[in-house]
């Protein structure tokens, strides 16, 4: 069990993350916070880039820098901005970190031919990573990240920018890779939360906000979320959710803390509008 | 295993061999030419025994009047001149002056060869402290460059693999310089036939140092031959070549990126450099500051003599490059804890 107690990190002056509580057990979380929310600072934490101001950060009881190799070995990173070497090939750049992962070579070579096939690398294993696409070049990063086959898996911003075909395919790998370990995972794309996490962690003003399950986390604003093609009616203050054309009339969703279903019609609430509720004063 | 990795991936860099292909075109060319088919005297002794009589006080004297030396900078003077009294003896019996060496161009072949700014070695010890301090950082910076740092120092190895970085930098930067050395002497010496000359003492009365109170005899601690001296000059700047890629490596560690690192060489050897200009000559602070690392390059004609007026103690080039090879292991090792410690962005 991964486990941050009371975790602040300060750059400077600026707190970035104030006094963060969670406990990781397998499963996939999804944090899901507005851009500068401090998702990678977490992360960078989880994965000792960076050090806590105060607070802890225990496995299965102990400090993850006093496990140092050991912590290291059981964890699977793929960074926001994942870099490589452009003159590899996809194999050769996975067994140079396979050695840096301590794998032996042998079940390096299998390991890595065997995850390239999984993320559907296998024809291009030996082609430089030069002119690879986003969506390739971020396969390879997950690839990568499960060489040790680690209990925990870290993924920051996995889908951010693929198409919407690539970013199916990465969820539908997120999911096979998520059995029997910890997933954390970043993100502001709502619908990857709705598909593959069943925790979501959400930060606002540098604490954390929430920490539970999509239905949990949607029930928070249930009874506010309504539907109406005539919002000039409502007279009470509201806050608009989304709007889409819906047979020559605007269809708009919208929040509000009083009851309006005289007016418009109840909407069972998303995460998105959840998302849009609870970050509504930031600019995103 | 991750030292090989280390180091290949630094020896794939294609710009470091053009660079140490350019170094050795350049040491080539930088051969005067028209020493070239001159045949030296390598038969004719030297008439005289220039060390029988010699009085090294004299010169230490010159030195204390010339530079209105306090008493406790002239006493380590007159100290240094006492001892080299006894190594002028010691040359004197084993009739080291009668040495033939070149002939009457001994002194301008022996300073083609040994001088720190104009000579062969002088430009090789160079070109290999520039190459190990660059090969240093590009070790080092290599994953900020190529942006994996995130990935690689997450992995089991961590950031242990800066120890795998900074030995591999330094096996290829002392390998460079050994290989550019052994290029650049091959030729040389295939232009230069020294094949009378190696047996040679060094101290043959047809060498002499020029400095700010004329001319000296070349008188080394220990007695020398021709070939013996190129040996310990190569061997001591292959130990300079080391701090100097410790020098890279703390510098690269500290550094944002390859550029940046780069600048902070040269900033801090210009300081080192200018620090005689800026310390009053009577302090023992002043002849201290001739024993950095880049000084001990431009004096390197004068290794394992007396060292003249920039010394006020024996073997500066020994004391001087153990002094910065400590120093420099030292910063390196501060540098790895720091790093261990430090928030990587
Ligand atoms: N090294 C640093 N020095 C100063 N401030 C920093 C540093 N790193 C991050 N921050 C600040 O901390 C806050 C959180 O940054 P972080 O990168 O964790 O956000 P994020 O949630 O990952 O955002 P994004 O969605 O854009 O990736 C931001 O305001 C950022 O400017
Ligand atoms: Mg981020």
């Amino acid at each position: 069990m991964l486990l941050l107690d009371n975790v602040t990190k300060k750059f400077g002056k600026f707190t970035a993350l104030e006094d963060i509580s969670l406990e990781f057990s397998n499963g996939v979380y999804g944090m899901l916070a507005p851009n500068g929310a401090g998702k990678t600072t977490l992360i960078k934490m989880l994965t000792t880039l960076i050090f806590p101001t105060s607070g802890e950060i225990l496995w299965n009881g102990d400090e993850i820098t006093k496990l140092d190799a050991d912590y290291r070995d059981i964890i699977g990173y793929l960074p926001q901005d994942f870099g490589y070497y452009k003159n590899h090939s996809p194999r050769d750049f996975m067994l140079y970190i396979a050695a840096l992962k301590g794998i032996d070579q042998a079940t390096a070579k299998i390991k890595t031919d065997q995850l390239l096939e999984t993320v559907g690398l296998s024809d291009v294993k030996n082609k430089k990573m030069r002119k690879f696409s986003g969506g390739m070049v971020q396969r390879v990063g997950i690839a990568q990240a499960m060489l040790n086959n680690p209990q925990i898996l870290i993924l920051d911003e996995p889908t951010a920018g693929l198409d919407p075909k690539e970013r199916v395919r990465f969820r539908n790998l997120i999911s096979t890779l998520s059995k029997d370990r910890i997933v954390i995972l970043s993100t502001h794309i709502v619908s990857d939360i709705e598909t593959i996490a069943n925790h979501v962690i959400m930060f606002k003003n540098h604490k954390l906000l929430a920490n539970d399950s999509p239905l949990n986390i949607c029930e928070t604003i249930a009874d506010k979320v309504f539907e109406t093609n005539n919002i000039t009616a409502i007279k009470t203050p509201y806050l608009v959710l989304t709007e889409r054309q819906d047979g020559g009339e605007t269809l708009t969703r919208f929040a509000s803390e009083v009851d309006c279903s005289s007016l418009a019609s109840p909407a069972n609430p998303s995460l998105e509008d959840v998302f849009l509720y609870i970050y509504r004063d930031e600019t995103l | 295993m991750i030292f090989l990795l280390e180091l290949k991936k630094i020896l794939s860099m294609a710009a470091l061999w053009s660079f140490v292909a350019l170094c050795f075109a350049f040491n080539i060319w930088a051969i005067p030419s028209n020493l070239r088919n001159v045949d030296f005297d390598t038969t004719t002794p030297f008439p005289e025994n220039i060390f029988d009589g010699y009085s090294a006080s004299e010169t230490a004297d010159v030195y204390i009047a010339m530079f209105n030396l306090s008493d406790r900078v002239a006493d380590r003077m007159a100290i240094k001149h006492e001892a080299l009294q006894a190594a002028a003896n010691e040359r004197a019996a084993e009739g080291a002056s009668f040495s033939p060496y070149l002939g009457e161009l001994t002194q301008v072949m022996h300073l083609n060869l040994f001088h720190g700014v104009a000579g062969v070695l002088g430009r090789l010890l160079f070109q290999g402290m520039l190459l190990a301090a660059l090969v240093a950082l590009l070790a080092i910076g290599y994953e900020r460059a190529s942006n994996t740092e995130h990935s690689i120092y997450t992995t089991k190895k961590g950031r242990g693999l800066l120890r795998s970085k900074i030995a591999a930098g330094l096996v290829a930067g002392v390998g460079l310089y050994i290989l550019l050395a052994a290029a650049t002497l091959a030729v040389y010496f295939v232009m230069f036939d020294y094949g009378a000359v190696w047996g040679n003492n060094v101290s043959s009365g047809f060498n002499y140092v020029i400095d700010i109170i004329g001319a000296r005899p070349f008188i080394t601690w220990r007695s020398f031959t021709v070939a013996s001296y190129l040996g310990a000059s190569i061997g001591l700047g292959l130990l300079l070549v080391v701090c100097f890629s410790l020098m890279g490596a703390s510098v690269a560690v500290f550094s944002k990126n390859g550029y940046m690192g780069f600048l902070a060489l040269l900033l801090i050897n210009a300081l080192f450099l200018a620090a005689p200009l800026a310390i009053p000559m009577n302090t023992y602070s002043y002849f201290a500051s001739f024993y950095s690392p880049i000084w001990l390059w431009w004096n390197s004609h004068l290794w394992f003599t007396d060292g003249g007026i920039t010394t006020l103690w024996r073997h500066f080039e020994l004391w001087g490059t153990g002094f910065s090879f400590l120093a420099l292991a030292v910063t390196c090792l501060f540098a790895v804890k720091k790093f261990e410690k430090r928030d990587i962005q």
